[in-house]
């Protein structure tokens, strides 16, 4: 197992162990993490977890990790611990909504933070997890206290980088977050925006304030320090105000380029289609994979292809505490409004399992790939609909289907054969039936079987389907 | 000079528009209180979000 840190913060780094995560803070700099940790502000944000919850060390807890801490640091340092959040998630796995919620969070909490005095220091999605559904701010080295005639806030770019024009191409152009955020942790300027958007569109509202004005004055502009250069008011409520209005202003953006909620996919209604149109089909799964999850009884459920999370939301009502993945940013985006307005434990992540998301950052170590946060993590996964996408589209064999199946759940998996010559294979295929000869439920079978012991299974009314429950071999 | 034009700054844009507009900001800040002034109208604290009751009003003349 690799070992992830982070480290791009001067005043200190972040170590993970399998149950806790530590936070190193240089000695000369902990005082005003201190004073942070102790206002009242952090205090209410901390029990109502809009940050994550920290503490300092104990002696005991520092001597317990005296090996692993030895050589990690240069510096003399303070240890923290923090609450574990129980799947960390980055930007390039989020939906629109989640990035959008994660933005009005760092505005909330600059917009605090400037009536008692402090601001944050830098903006990005990366100081955000995700916990169920509800963003976390997690980097408490972010708090510094305000120089209060300072009128200006540094990471407002950074703000607009990472946050607003990402939601902007995506709102605007259908450009996938993750396409943004795997090639560049630092989201996307307005000269690269510019390069997107043609004719009239750049001069349309919000496009001709966030990119081609920023992109017309950045071209015009003598690249040196002195932009950058401090400039002090003679009047902290002056410099307040100033910066109350460039936070406004922020939001007013924010709002230009939320989501739309009616954001369609070609996935999107299939749900409800098949509910319309094969309404037996949809009740007998439903009834199978209901009982299977009680029978179970996870308490950490994986949904492999949730579109709208309906299994995702029923597993939630029974206990688990649910990821469900789907390739599709609209289906995603879905789950994660639904899992807000019913308050569920569902973490919806734009993953394609078949394609997961690799181990990105300085030597590939700063952010755990996919699997590293998955395998053996899961007691119960479900792959509902899904394998005959694994083995059409992306050419995966069976036998590696249910291998890494049995990586993914420590004991159940709930899965769905769908034979050749169903419609929906059928279309995926597009004829190239050479591709899966000699598939027949005998063979899935028999390579589940290899992995996976059978506990029931049932045919699915108005298709030649049929649903497994299935438990790892031991 | 030459070099120089690879370390093109495709941030200063944004950072150009926050100081232009922290200068309207400014003035509007300016304005409005030498206005309220004029017409003696005191503004309670509590309407301005961003001010403390601390602070001395006439700070705000120092501008941007």
């Amino acid at each position: 197992m690799s070992t992830f840190e982070s480290f791009r913060d001067p005043s200190g780094k972040v170590i993970l162990t399998d149950l806790d995560v530590w936070r190193l803070v240089k000695t000369d700099e902990v005082s005003q993490v201190m004073e942070f940790l102790d206002l009242d502000l952090c205090h209410s944000w901390q029990s109502d977890r809009t940050i994550v919850e920290t503490d300092l060390a104990t002696p005991e807890e520092i001597e317990a990790l005296k090996t692993r801490l030895n050589g990690t640091a240069d510096f003399p340092f303070t240890l923290f611990k923090h609450r574990r959040i129980e799947f960390p998630s980055f930007p390039y796995e989020w939906s629109p909504s989640m990035l959008h919620v994660a933005a009005a969070l760092t505005l909330d909490i600059c917009e605090r933070l400037l009536t008692a005095g402090w601001g944050l220091k830098d903006a990005s999605p990366f100081n955000i997890l995700f916990d169920r559904s509800k963003p976390v701010f997690v980097d408490v080295l972010s708090f510094e206290k305000r120089k209060d005639k300072d009128p200006i806030w540094l990471p407002y770019n950074q703000f607009v980088n990472t946050f607003l024009v990402p939601l902007l191409v995506n709102r605007e152009l259908s450009v996938p977050l993750r396409n943004l955020f795997l090639s560049s942790r630092d989201g996307l300027t307005a000269s690269e925006a510019a390069r997107l958007f043609r004719g009239l569109k750049k001069l349309s509202s919000p496009v001709r304030s966030m990119v081609t004005l920023p992109e017309f004055l950045s071209r015009r502009s003598q690249t040196n320090g002195n932009l950058y250069k401090p400039r002090m008011l003679g009047s902290a409520e002056t410099a307040r105000f100033i910066l109350q209005r460039s936070f406004q202003r922020l939001r007013k953006q924010l709002q230009k380029v939320a989501p739309k909620s009616t954001q369609m996919s070609n996935w999107t209604a299939y749900t409800d289609l098949n509910r319309e149109t094969i309404p037996e089909y949809m009740n007998a799964k439903q009834k199978f994979v209901i009982s299977a999850t009680r029978l179970v009884s996870p308490k950490n459920v994986l949904d492999v292809g949730c579109n709208t999370g309906y299994f995702s939301f029923e597993a939630a009502k029974l206990g688990a505490s649910v990821v469900a993945i789907d390739h599709d940013e609209a289906v995603i985006d879905r789950v994660h409004r639904g899992a807000q307005e019913q308050g569920l434990d569902v973490l919806p992540l734009v993953i394609n399992l078949s394609r997961p998301t690799p181990r990105l950052g300085w030597r590939n170590s700063e952010n755990p790939s996919f699997l590293d946060r998955t395998l053996g993590r899961f007691d119960l996964v479900l792959m509902l609909a899904v394998v005959h996408h694994m083995l059409v589209q992306e050419r995966i064999p069976l036998r590696e289907i249910f291998g890494l199946a049995a990586e993914l759940t420590t004991d159940a998996l709930v899965v769905e054969y769908v034979p050749p010559h169903d419609k929906m294979f059928r279309s995926l295929a597009r004829g190239r039936d050479h591709l899966h000869k000699g598939l027949d439920e005998r063979e899935f079978v028999a390579e589940a079987s290899k992995r996976f012991d059978i506990v029931r299974s049932e045919d699915l009314p108005q298709s030649d389907r049929r649903i497994y429950l299935m438990k790892r071999k031991k | 000079m030459r070099l120089l034009l690879f370390y093109t700054d495709p941030g200063s844009g944004v950072m150009l528009l926050q100081v232009l507009l922290a200068f309207l900001a400014g003035g509007l800040f300016y304005f409005r209180n030498f206005f309220r002034r004029l017409f003696g109208r005191r503004v309670p604290a509590q309407a301005e979000m961003t001010s403390s009751p601390s602070e001395d009003s006439k700070d705000a003349e120092t501008g941007v």
